[in-house]
């Protein structure tokens, strides 16, 4: 850009005040672009100091609100977790305490002491629970979220629902199957853990019906949400087991009915793995596996050798060495032996480990005339530095 | 009629140039808002995903942690301890001893229990020989493995070694004199697990260590460096990472993940085929070469930056040593260029073809010609009297103002989002961008241009390892 100044016909004699009107096109836009640049210095100067101004206050308002807040709130606790019956009484008689600093007619105070018994509900576990969640609601604190679930804001919403979900604090059916139907997939995604949390009888069919394919962190929350109920408030997760849900999703219900030991669902898994994609199968073979289920021994050893994805045999082979069956032993000795994938091979000497003991295992009349390859596998395999899990 | 053709070629020459600066800024403004909008949707996305249920979870995916050491013996000790606290349910660090000619190997057996064990993995990467593997007998470190191979020259063939005995789906590559934050795995996992396309690779940011204040391998307090050159790196990683990363990883058409700090997806780099050991820019390479056999595959992929500083290096504080790795890098991106000149401005190459590597061939290995060939016509022009000065002198503080308005704007950016800094010392660092144009950058072209000359006549330069002093310890009393 620079060597373009030699083309200019520019007097010598240009004043300042004529420089832009008698300079050339490109000339005038970088004049334009200069102004505009030191003016976006000038802004982002003015940011800087504006933010630095304005932590300034806030930090100024926290380090004045938040020690009282939790001096209070831990004050009540230690006052009324000890006492034999934790009766309504105990709390109320404490509550009056919050009156002389008007949290009520402050947002900015309010708001800290929202946040300073969602951090303490969070922190302590028992009773204490309890006990926050009791001056939470009698302080009507939760006014501010409910509201908040109407906002335009996604930012509000996701903050109403996260708060009302670290509280404990329970929304009609009828409310959290609304939230479910927003558009917005951040404010979804938290209306989504607070439904499964919250519902009184929910069901993996909201999941269907919104039709969004699972990624592994959906998977991951939903199993670790789903995960936390008790045995009795869960519904069998067979009924979804079927080639008529999304794979997601049945991969989804058979991983918590592993985790619920729903034993039934093994069958409908076996029946599914002639119609799925690999990708299920993998998850179906493992969760047949994991729950252990000896009857589906024959199947998976029929399937092994019409498999073509080595991913699908190294999950049978997994799978065989945790079903406890009579037929596996031998299977997998003779995979650990004919098989030349070196993956599939470890596999096969792993869940042959499993499934019989290392004494046994000597005994059989191959063990002498391992390869080196094969021998040092076996060493590998048994080496107990080595974490498989 | 000679001279008519030689000025028509000169100014045919001036408006080409004027072209290529006028597409350049208009790279840098479109970078400047996607980044914003990826750090806008990294902030939303990061809303939704609670790390302690990824922390809790039998279900996160494991991680191989892999950082070759060569002569480290000095600090390998607090920098393995600082690998093995790192905040992830499933993962294992594999130290990987290139050969080291100082105690590093016995210092790692003695202090972490190591004795010499059997270990059977795939060589599916071949690297120079290993001479053995080792494992802690105490199962407070039974996530160590430590490798001990013969030198192979360079960092991409410790890093194959690591990779054939890595256990897990995922690896990060890793430089062990790199102070990583505890919650690095669980930050850069998250992009892999909440995207519905294949995620290869996943970058963050990396920061200056040199004034940082360090208590037992973990970060106590973060502090620009108060050497001038670190300070200048600073800057310039800060406007690369903050603007050009996250600028580019939104298009998803990112050059490269840094070498310092990289999560990448194992059966991909093994499927093709590992680190280039000959590669003086193995880290542009692997993504390069990751991206290219995803496409002739004709597979979907996505390569993010996520805007989290998560690393720290100590940088040359001496300009000798900074210069030799920036003549290293230079040589890197022309082998880089030469090695993949097929795939330039090919359309069956999408976004790499047509984008990521003609933007580097351009703008990045052009513009260190294109910045001294301007330089040697201003001479000219100055010598030959045909300069107009005002014309000159408002070009020379647009191109100046630009500069300093996308440093700043980075600087404070980086800061509004995540506070790393007090804000005077983002003040001071403002302050050392007015300098960077006029000082630092001249040294880096410098640097950039000899390391083009070096690679074309294939003239061996030093590797670049510089002498490690150590960071600064104070116990943790406050995180910033």
């Amino acid at each position: 850009m620079v060597c373009f100044v030699s083309n200019i016909r520019g007097s010598e004699l240009m004043q300042a005040m004529g420089l832009y009107e008698r300079s050339p096109f490109f000339i005038q836009l970088a004049i334009v672009f200069v102004f505009l640049l030191v003016l976006s210095l000038i802004i982002i100067y003015t940011v800087l100091f504006n933010r630095k101004f304005t932590d300034y206050l806030s930090d100024i308002r926290e380090a004045r609100w938040k020690p009282i807040t939790q001096d209070l709130l831990i004050e009540i606790i230690s006052e009324t977790q000890d006492l034999p019956r934790n009766k309504a009484f105990d709390v109320d008689r404490h509550l009056h305490k919050f009156e002389p600093f008007r949290f009520s007619e402050h947002n900015h105070r309010r708001r800290i002491l929202i946040n300073s018994i969602v951090d303490l509900r969070e922190q302590l576990s028992g009773n204490t629970k309890k006990i926050l969640l009791y001056i939470y609601l009698k302080l009507n604190l939760q006014k501010d979220a409910i509201r908040d679930l109407d906002s335009l804001f996604p930012r509000r919403v996701i903050r109403a629902i996260t708060e009302l979900n670290k509280m404990g604090y329970v929304l009609e059916d009828e409310q959290m199957q609304q939230l479910l139907t927003r558009k917005n997939k951040y404010i979804y995604h938290v209306a989504r853990t607070y439904y499964f949390l919250y519902h009184s009888n929910f069901s993996i069919d909201v999941l269907v019906e919104r039709g969004e394919k699972l990624s592994a962190w959906d998977e991951m929350e939903l199993f670790s949400t789903i995960s936390q109920l008790s045995e009795d408030s869960v519904p069998q997760f067979a009924q979804w087991i079927t080639p008529q849900t999304p794979e997601d999703l049945v991969a989804l219900s058979a991983r918590l009915a592993v985790h619920f030991l729903q034993f039934d669902a093994a069958c409908q898994m076996h029946q599914l793995l002639d119609t799925c994609s690999d990708w299920l199968k993998i998850r179906l073979i493992n969760a047949i596996g994991k729950l252990m289920q000896a009857e589906c021994e024959k199947g998976l050893i029929a399937r092994y050798p019409n498999e073509e994805n080595p991913e699908i045999k190294k999950e049978i082979l997994k799978a065989l060495g945790r079903t406890g069956g009579d037929l596996s032993p031998d299977f997998l000795v003779r995979a650990f032996l004919d098989e030349t994938d070196f993956n599939l091979k470890k596999h096969a000497a792993l869940s042959a480990f499993k499934s019989m003991p290392m004494a046994e295992i000597r005994e059989l009349p191959f063990f002498d005339r391992l390869s080196t390859d094969e021998t040092a596998l076996i060493q590998y395999i048994k080496n107990p530095l080595i974490n498989f899990n | 009629m000679l001279k008519n053709i030689l000025l028509q070629l000169f100014d045919f020459y001036q408006y080409l140039i004027f072209i290529y600066c006028l597409v350049l800024f208009g790279i840098y403004l479109m970078l400047i808002l996607s980044s914003r909008a990826a750090i806008s949707k990294y902030k939303r996305e990061s809303l939704t995903v609670d790390k302690d249920i990824l922390l809790r979870s039998y279900l996160s995916p494991g991680i191989s942690v892999i950082a070759p050491a060569y002569n480290e013996g000095v600090t390998i000790i607090s920098n393995v301890r600082s690998l093995l606290t790192l905040s992830y349910p499933r993962f294992e660090v594999i130290i990987v001893n290139d050969g080291s000619k100082d105690d590093t190997l016995n210092k790692l057996i003695a202090e972490f229990k190591l004795i010499k064990t059997d270990y059977a993995c795939q060589q599916e990467l071949s690297t120079f020989p290993v001479r053995g593997y080792y494992k802690s007998v105490d199962r407070a470190y039974q996530k160590l493995l430590v490798i001990d191979k013969e030198n192979g020259k360079t960092k991409a063939d410790a890093v194959n070694a690591g990779l054939n005995a890595a256990r897990f789906p995922y690896f990060l590559n890793t430089d062990v004199d790199c102070i990583l934050d505890s919650d690095t795995l669980l930050e850069l996992i998250q992009p892999f697990i909440t995207s519905h396309k294949r995620v290869i690779a996943v970058g963050a940011t990396l920061k200056m260590a040199n004034s940082c204040e360090f208590d037992a391998g973990m970060l106590v307090r973060a502090k620009p460096p108060k050497k001038l050159l670190p300070r200048f790196q600073e800057i310039e990683y800060i406007r690369s990472f903050v603007t050009g990363k996250m600028g580019w990883s939104y298009l998803n058409a990112v050059p490269n993940v840094s070498g310092g700090l990289g999560l990448f997806d194992r059966e991909v780099a093994l499927k093709a085929g590992g680190y280039d050991r000959h590669s003086f820019g193995e880290d542009m390479e692997i993504i390069i070469r990751m991206s290219q056999y995803m496409l002739d595959n004709k597979l979907e992929y996505i390569i993010k930056y996520i805007p989290v500083t998560l690393c720290w290096t100590e940088g040359p504080e001496s300009l000798k040593i900074l210069t030799r790795q920036r003549v290293r890098w230079a040589r890197g991106l022309l082998q880089i260029i030469a090695q993949y000149r097929k795939i330039l401005f090919r359309p069956k190459y999408k976004k790499l073809g047509m984008l990521v590597l003609p933007y580097s061939f351009l703008f990045e290995l052009l513009a260190a010609f294109i910045e001294v060939g301007g330089i040697f016509i201003y001479i000219f022009l100055i010598y030959t009297d045909r300069i107009d000065w005002p014309f000159a002198i408002i070009l020379l503080l647009f191109v100046y103002f630009f500069s300093i308005a996308l440093t700043t704007l980075s600087l404070v950016w980086n800061q509004i989002i995540f506070k790393q800094y007090k804000w005077h010392e983002v003040l001071y660092l403002c302050f050392t961008a007015l300098w960077e144009p006029i000082i630092y950058h001249p040294l880096v072209l410098f640097a950039s241009l000899k390391g083009y000359l070096f690679q074309l006549t294939g003239r061996q330069h030093s590797w670049g390892n510089m002498q490690r002093k150590g960071f600064v310890q104070k116990p943790a009393t406050s995180k910033t």
